[in-house]
């Protein structure tokens, strides 16, 4: 509630360069590393097929977290948010994950585009023309086609990441209230092209894994995930920008508390759609929709699937109740890294099973393409935003947000 | 006192930074009072008031009329038919839940993302829910036929030793409801408490003050007891907000854990929920617009509120839309001819005529809140909500009716059409909705008065410090 | 409300006592001055105070030093009583209970018992909160001394109050109504306890009784009802389907020329999979002559043209079975024949089935009275040189006044019978040295 006669002091926390030591460089060196690691283990145990859909899984798991985040700054625009312009730049930071994404994605295009059938069996033109089902689907699952899409996906999360972005860091240096009614007018546009690529996104590269099976929730699943993986994200920056000595004024118990109930609140959600998709599968128990769960529930998956239910919502559902948990900082944080490791399990669980139904067992291949791909991204991030500020010092709404409570 | 003095101020305006008044004219927490209290307390009531109450009750008679005469000639005088034996009286079973959705919604999630507009609108939306859910809850009431056997819903012990069937989506929605219903009336009335007191501390007559004063409890505004309720209030916010959401999930289920094409699909739950969200706030704008005028609320329900209210609606319709198009792409995507046959029959079948008013409702007429002068002239956005309820009604049409009738024996496909007790009923529960709704803002406080005077002006007053912000 | 004053004193004097000060009241403009009195009053050290507000004063907690509420505690326990009731229920009345299946779920299915588990656990903890928040605040409680306070009505309107109980062990009459108007209030003002209360209406206990009478009238009918055997039928204020409109099978029925609403088969009909193309399973036939066989003939007492009866033996009946005989058709046929035939025809074919000795019985008691036939006996030489297609005739069409069993054994089982019939036939007729030698020697042991 915005207060009348005070103004509080704003802290200046200094661009994302000043604050970041020796992220970007440790993470380069973690992402390449990671890389070389994992190609070599491929090759030696030739199982270049796990390479590739290893590399899937965290490449999506690196894109969810953008993607919250972008979700994040247009739902913060168009409600007109107040309490939360002390963290919106961390989200709008992250939102620059999507160039070095997209430069990732460059691998996963040529081996589809040079007609690579391991991770897309639809693109193997024998099987398609004698599957009726991936006949049919042609029309839809062909390189060209996959490639516009994916070409029009990132076109729109690049230049919307960037839009927010610079906007957002021209009123840093103006203070133009009119900046804000502009974000907020291109909001609601990009909100719907948003939900469009997000679903197709995770359609072409979550569902069409499997490319007899279909779910019409599955871009919604996709979303939950990526608000959880987000708002952990979120935590976690906040804790590592405390714990640096930045924005220790700015952010206080009030935003954890605040960042704590949304990210209750979306693994709820979460739980909720992965629930009623596993209900309606369940309960009708057709074949061509339950194959997809089978996989999951023999050979070792069944424990992945249990561990999901039970790691993934019923702990964190009551670890996070508390008002107590969600204001403390390390507590918060310690539940961020644990729902953020969650979800990364989560994305193990959709995508793996594709090409290793016969064991759910990690492997140092999945670990390495992790630290490849998460240290290149955060590479990315790093060197993109170096000159940002770390809050966005002129958001007209940051007093409101410094002296927010809760009830 | 805390008063305002802004005269015409446009407080649909946004400036970033500043927050626009919630409550607009001269007005301190007397005004406030007097003018929320006006309704009940006035000595002359409207004509207004008498005509819709009287149309009102005329169609809540026929209502009855329709009922007794099912009780005693069978659901035969229904149009249902096989294979459509869920036909219309399930359709305004779930269109009337649907509508019973915003209050829940506006009480609880709004409350939980400190939308602070709410309090203006939140009572309103609360009886509005309770009166739908009484809606609802009657049309598979009296669908079983027999309604003295109702107990068989409930686990009950009885001598033929027999219990329900917990594995049935019918009797989870049985639970559901009955739940919904019982949680939002526990919520609209401890919400009412402290009005309700202030209903008693001004009552003149005798009557009114044995009445206000039992149903308020003996509620003194104490500081400590506010800190419980509104504990109470948060508590009863984060419980009512998966509640609401399971409800229309648990509708969905009805549907969707069937094989039947065209309801078998895994967006149902998320998308009934939205086009719950979306009818229900089309049927609060509905209300409200003409209610604010009758009982002369417009400095307390403001034009903001109803902007506010049209923007939920053209974003919860465009959810809607957005899962229209879902299943329509996955019907394609997934191959099965069923499937496929199942949506291209909805939109060029024997109800082609049903579907694309559902669609010309639902996703195109609401489009126009796109434009603000379109969500602020209130004459306009009621048209178009109305339109919007006529859309999600025909929405349950669709999906019940198109299904059922053609399935996959094409020798049992047939063509469903209502008996003109089907369209008296349906006309009739409006009948009881607006009876109801009528009488409460006759007798009960229609806006949340100590609700709207916490977000006035000066109303809080807190150290800003920071530094006493922690934990 | 925990910490207001008026806790009723036990013992009651006889004539009403002046009235007692029980606190001060002081009204305040708005609600910073009111936080600023809050926050003095708990630096005092005062704990039996309360601020008094239209609305919720977001910060009044702190400034008046009160602690957390236990009402989540309560509620988290609520929900679990909840999801456990839930869970014990489905558990009990469909895995336990009144097991069955359906649509090949488990008796104890988890996901479909989320649903339920849900609702009810948040219908717990949505009692849990209301009532949990009612009983914190001593809710409900309709009357309390301070609404006799002149300016407290305002309370619900746009008053705030602070109110300092006497109760408080730093209470002192002159000093605290001069500590509270200190704190710069509009006005202060006592509250006092009058020890006296309105007197109900006269009329308010008779009412109440003559109400609850009533009330148990209907109660005491259906009790009387219950208890007392009546002839009358019992009333029906709905039917209940007792009385529909329906075709019973002896009525006239308006529908038909005939009025019968029994209809009679279509000349021609026959029923699904009756039509068999092998007369010598289906009739008993010899294939190649039958078709000049009258089938009516074949019926009971037929009689030829002249008045004569009918000579069966004269129809060209099969005499091998159409069918392979087996143990197992054997086991099939001495079951079926116990169960259709044995009756009259007794176990063995003797003709001394339990139907048969009780009709003879009863003939012989008086005579005269009956015309009961004793079956003949099954391995009588007439029958005996029956073809086996005639025997199967028998037990499809019947014979003098033994009626067809068409209708209740099908063909196949028929055949098993006359299987069956053939053994008991073999066995009454045979002779001891017609048995295996050591059969011979055994019974031979056993008359011995």
């Amino acid at each position: 509630m915005a207060h009348h006669g005070h103004t509080l002091p704003v802290e200046e926390p200094g661009t994302l360069e000043q604050n970041s030591g020796q992220l970007g460089t440790l993470a380069l060196y973690a992402g390449v590393a990671g890389l070389l690691l994992a190609v070599i283990i491929a090759a030696i145990s030739g199982n270049w097929a796990r390479l590739q859909f290893s590399y899937l899984h965290n490449f999506t798991f690196a894109l969810s977290i953008s993607l919250g985040a972008l979700f994040f700054v247009l739902i913060q625009h168009i409600t007109r948010a107040g309490w939360s312009a002390v963290v919106r730049r961390l989200a709008e930071i992250l939102t620059n994950g999507f160039v070095p994404l997209v430069v990732m994605f460059l691998p996963i295009l040529f081996l589809v585009i040079s007609g690579s059938d391991t991770l897309f069996l639809w693109n193997n033109p024998e099987v398609a023309s004698h599957d009726p089902l991936l006949n049919h689907k042609q029309i839809y699952l062909n390189p060209t086609w996959f490639t516009v899409r994916a070409v029009a996906y990132f076109a729109f999360w690049i230049l919307c990441a960037r839009f927010y972005l610079m906007t957002s860091a021209r009123q840093d240096k103006t203070g133009d209230i009119q900046l804000s009614l502009k974000m907020e007018r291109y909001a609601a546009v990009s909100l719907i092209l948003f939900a469009l690529s997000l679903t197709f996104g995770a359609i072409d590269w979550i569902m069409s894994l499997d490319p007899r099976w279909f779910s019409t929730i599955i871009g919604v699943y996709y979303f939950a995930n990526a608000n959880v993986a987000f708002y952990a994200t979120l935590a976690i920056m906040v804790f590592m920008a405390n714990r640096n000595g930045v924005l220790n004024q700015t952010v206080n118990a009030e935003h954890r508390h605040d960042i704590g109930k949304l990210l209750f609140g979306f693994n709820c959600f979460w739980a909720y759609i992965a629930f009623s998709q596993y209900l309606l599968y369940w309960y009708a128990n057709i074949p061509e929709e339950t194959m997809w769960y089978m996989r999951r529930q023999e050979n070792g998956w069944e424990i992945i699937s249990m561990l999901l239910i039970v790691g993934h919502f019923v702990i964190p559902f009551l670890g996070l109740m508390s008002r107590t948990v969600k204001r403390n900082p390390v507590q918060l944080t310690s539940w961020a890294v644990f729902l953020l490791v969650m979800c990364w399990i989560d994305l193990y669980w959709l995508i793996i099973p594709e090409v290793s139904p016969e064991t759910p067992a990690f492997g140092l291949i999945d670990i390495f393409s992790l630290l490849g791909v998460v240290g290149l991204f955060t590479f990315g991030l790093v060197k993109l935003s170096a000159d940002f500020n770390l809050l966005a010092v002129k958001d007209p709404r940051l007093q409101e947000s410094l002296a927010f409570h809760n009830i | 006192m805390a008063s305002i003095s802004l005269g015409s101020y446009d407080n649909t305006k946004e400036i970033p930074g500043q927050r626009a008044p919630l409550v607009t004219g001269d007005n301190d927490y007397q005004s406030v009072t007097d003018q929320v209290c006006l309704l009940a307390e006035k000595p002359k009531i409207p004509p207004a008031y008498f005509v819709a109450l009287g149309i009102s009750l005329i169609w809540l008679v026929i209502l009855k009329m329709c009922i007794v005469h099912l009780l005693l000639n069978g659901v035969g005088v229904w149009g249902n038919m096989s294979p459509v034996f869920w036909g219309w009286p399930i359709v305004n079973f779930v269109f009337w839940v649907g509508i019973g959705h915003a209050g829940t919604l506006i009480s609880a999630i709004l409350f939980l993302f400190r939308q602070n507009w709410r309090t203006g609108i939140n009572r309103a939306a609360e009886a509005m829910t309770i009166f739908a859910v009484i809606c609802a809850g009657l049309f598979p009431g009296i669908h079983i036929g027999r309604v003295w056997f109702a107990y068989f819903l409930f686990p009950l012990p009885n001598t033929m030793l027999l219990w329900p069937q917990f594995r049935s989506p019918l009797l989870w929605d049985v639970f559901a409801v009955s739940t919904y219903a019982t949680v939002s009336l526990l919520f609209w009335y401890m919400g009412m408490i402290p009005d309700l007191a202030t209903f008693r501390d001004r009552a003149k007559s005798r009557v009114r003050q044995i009445v206000y004063g039992v149903l308020s409890l003996g509620w003194t505004g104490s500081a400590r007891a506010w800190s419980r309720y509104e504990k109470a209030y948060l508590l009863l916010a984060a419980l009512a907000t998966p509640l609401v959401l399971s409800v229309h999930t648990i509708v969905s289920f009805d549907f969707a854990v069937s094989q039947l094409p065209g309801w078998h699909t895994t967006i149902f739950p998320p998308y009934f929920v939205a086009g719950a969200i979306f009818s229900g706030f089309a049927m609060v704008v509905t209300l409200l617009v003409p209610a604010r005028k009758l009982c002369g609320l417009e400095d307390i329900i403001t034009l903001r509120h109803l902007e506010n209210m049209c923007k939920i609606i053209l974003a919860t319709g465009t959810i809607v839309g957005y899962a229209y198009a879902m299943e329509f792409f996955i019907a394609w995507y997934g191959g099965n001819p069923y499937e496929q046959f199942a949506f291209v029959n909805r939109a060029f079948g024997p109800y082609w005529w049903a579907y694309w008013t559902m669609v010309s409702c639902n996703v195109i007429s609401p489009q126009f809140f796109w434009i603000k002068w379109c969500r602020t002239n209130p004459i306009f956005m009621v048209v178009i909500c109305i339109f919007v309820n006529i859309g999600m009604w025909f929405e349950r049409f669709v999906i019940t009716i198109t299904s059922l009738s053609r399935d996959f024996l094409p020798s049992s496909w047939g063509y469903f059409t209502p008996t003109p007790i089907d369209v008296l009923m349906l006309i009739g529960s409006f009948g009881l909705f607006f009876t109801l709704f009528l009488l409460f803002c006759r007798f009960l406080p229609v806006v949340a008065m100590a609700e709207v005077k916490s977000i006035m002006p000066d109303a809080q007053h807190r150290d800003p410090d920071p530094k006493t912000a922690e934990i | 409300m925990s910490t207001d004053v008026e806790h009723q004193t036990a013992a009651e004097p006889q004539a009403p006592p002046e009235p007692s000060l029980v606190g001060y009241v002081a009204q305040f403009d708005d609600v910073p001055s009111l936080m600023h009195a809050a926050e003095k009053t708990r630096d005092a050290g005062f704990k039996s105070f309360d601020c008094y507000t239209p609305f919720p004063v977001h910060g009044i907690d702190e400034a008046m030093g009160t602690k957390p509420t236990r009402l989540p505690f309560i509620v988290l326990c609520c929900a679990a009583i909840g999801s456990l009731t839930a869970l014990g229920l489905q558990f009990f009345t469909n895995a336990w209970d009144y097991k069955y299946i359906i649509s090949n779920k488990p008796y104890f299915s988890i996901p479909a018992d989320m649903p339920v588990t849900f609702e009810l656990t948040v219908l717990f903890s949505a009692f849990g909160a209301l009532i949990g928040m009612l009983a914190l605040n001593n809710l409900p409680r309709f009357y309390n001394r301070i609404f006799l306070i002149d300016p407290f009505q305002k309370v619900t309107t746009n008053g705030f109050f602070l109110g300092i109980e006497s109760e408080d062990p730093k209470f002192h009459e002159e000093d605290t109504k001069s500590f509270l108007n200190s704190l710069s209030p509009t006005t202060v003002v006592p509250c006092m306890d009058p020890h006296e209360s309105a007197a109900l209406p006269k009329l308010l206990a008779p009412v109440a009784v003559f109400l609850l009478v009533i009330g148990l009238i209907p109660l005491v009918l259906i009790a009387r009802m219950r208890a007392i055997p009546s002839d009358v039928p019992r009333i029906e204020i709905l039917t209940d389907m007792d009385f529909q409109p329906k075709a019973k099978t002896q009525k006239a029925s308006p529908v038909f020329a005939d009025s019968r609403t029994m209809r009679p088969v279509i000349p021609g009909t026959l029923a699904r999979g009756d039509f068999y193309e092998d007369v010598a399973f289906s009739e008993g036939l010899q294939p190649e002559q039958a078709e000049s066989v009258d089938r009516s003939m074949l019926l009971p007492n037929a009689k030829n043209p002249d008045g004569t009866t009918f000579n069966l033996s004269t129809v060209p009946w099969v005499s091998e079975l159409p069918v392979e005989p087996t143990d197992d058709l054997m086991a099939r046929g001495q079951a079926r024949y116990n169960i259709y035939c044995a009756v009259c025809h007794g176990m063995t074919g003797k003709g001394d089935g339990l139907v048969s000795r009780r009709a003879m019985e009863l003939q012989a008691g008086t005579p005269g009275i009956g015309t009961w036939i004793k079956p003949i006996t099954l391995y009588d030489e007439p029958i005996r040189n029956q073809p086996v297609g005639q025997l199967f005739n028998t037990i499809t069409h019947g014979v003098r006044k033994m009626p067809g069993y068409a209708s209740q054994i099908p063909i196949q089982d028929r055949w098993a019978i006359v299987l069956y019939v053939r053994a008991l036939q073999k066995a009454g007729s045979a002779t001891i040295d017609q048995l295996p030698a050591e059969e011979q020697q055994r019974l031979q042991a056993e008359a011995n």
